[in-house]
């Protein structure tokens, strides 16, 4: 278990009582993902929920004709996979690592309504931050539909940067004239 | 529709059902109904979030600011919709505005009623936050498709790649590939 990774959901959460903190330290594992690797495929069965800590991860959907579309772009600290444990459905998207990226990772169920899941004040902070994350995610989908509705509105670059989420980066940048 | 008390309105949201009587009872003794004609804003677009807030009848449009200072539409929430959630978490201002588009009713819980019943871990903040995840999930689902649908993006926009972990190309050198991608 990785001291760094407990502390990044730490750092999400806030203070949380010694249980609590011993049970996510029993459940938190930390991952590294190289350029190019998946750090989940779509369709695949959602078992994690990934707090990005370091790089960059790309969120990809397969087209009718087959080619993969990007959806957005998750920069740390962002939560992603999410969506899929929520909506109860397999994975939307194909997350890949663009670049030498660090994920931590808890349970899926730590996030549903379960008999094994977390203690109930854990379970509503995880569900907050999830909220919070997946509207960063809804105004990064978001915009990344009005710039492909609106060529006129935003070059390349710009329509990239809209489709970029972190936590941090809570308004995506305005685009420019 | 306007006689029925907040209970009866709650049970009209099928997630509802789920909850015991008791539950369905304290959840409705902290709501209070709201009404927005057609064509009125419920909410504007950075006003103070401080209600948490579930369409029962009606649909609203979502409108957010472009640069320029025009509003666009870019979604249609109806009924089992909760809006207002990002707000009552973090005190966050509004992030677009919600205007009806038919007679709309509406459930309010205010925000310091939320927090209380999340810093006492009670299962109704559970039930209240499952219950937006929820919808928020499928709301983000639905737009992913959209954008994939996309797939042939207009000039200037979209990323395409051929294949997992491969380098991204612009559309326009799928389609002309004498053209750098």
């Amino acid at each position: 278990m990785a001291v760094l990774a407990l502390q990044a959901f730490q750092d999400l959460l806030g203070p949380l009582d010694p249980d609590v903190a011993a049970l996510l330290e029993s459940s938190v594992f930390r991952e590294r993902y190289p350029p190019g690797h998946a750090v989940f495929r779509e369709g695949g069965v959602p078992r994690h929920l990934y707090l990005l800590m370091s790089g960059q991860i790309r969120l990809a959907r397969t087209a009718p004709l087959g080619n993969q579309v990007v959806v957005s772009y998750v920069r740390p600290p962002a939560l992603f996979g999410h969506v899929a444990i929520l909506g109860r459905v397999g994975h939307l998207t194909t997350a890949t690592a663009m670049e030498p990226s660090e994920c931590a990772q808890i349970p899926a169920r730590f996030l549903l309504a379960r008999e094994d899941g977390p203690p109930r004040r854990l379970a509503i902070r995880l569900l907050e931050m999830a909220i919070l994350g997946m509207n960063h995610q809804l105004r990064a989908v978001n915009a990344r539909l009005l710039s492909l509705s609106n060529a006129s509105q935003a070059m390349d670059e710009v329509a990239e940067a809209l489709s970029s989420y972190s936590l941090l980066q809570d308004v995506p940048r305005d685009p420019q004239p | 529709m306007a006689s029925l008390s907040t209970t009866e309105l709650l049970h009209l949201l099928p997630p509802a059902r789920a909850l015991s009587g008791v539950d369905a009872a304290r959840l409705a003794d902290h709501l209070s109904v709201r009404h927005c004609a057609a064509g009125n804003l419920l909410f504007e677009e950075g006003d103070r979030a401080d209600e948490l807030l579930v369409v029962v009848q009606g649909a609203l449009d979502v409108l957010v600011r472009v640069p320029g200072g025009e509003s666009v539409v870019i979604g249609r929430v109806g009924r089992g919709e909760i809006l207002g959630e990002l707000g009552v978490i973090d005190g966050t201002p509004r992030s677009a505005s919600v205007r009806a588009v038919a007679e709309v009713q509406v459930l309010a819980l205010p925000r310091e009623r939320y927090q209380e019943l999340a810093r006492q871990g009670d299962e109704l903040a559970r039930w209240l936050l499952d219950f937006t995840a929820e919808g928020l999930a499928r709301r983000i689902a639905g737009m992913i498709e959209r954008v994939a649908d996309h797939r042939i993006a207009p000039p200037g926009t979209g990323t395409v790649v051929t294949e997992p972990g491969a380098p991204e190309r612009r559309w326009w050198s799928v389609l002309f590939p004498w053209r750098r991608g």
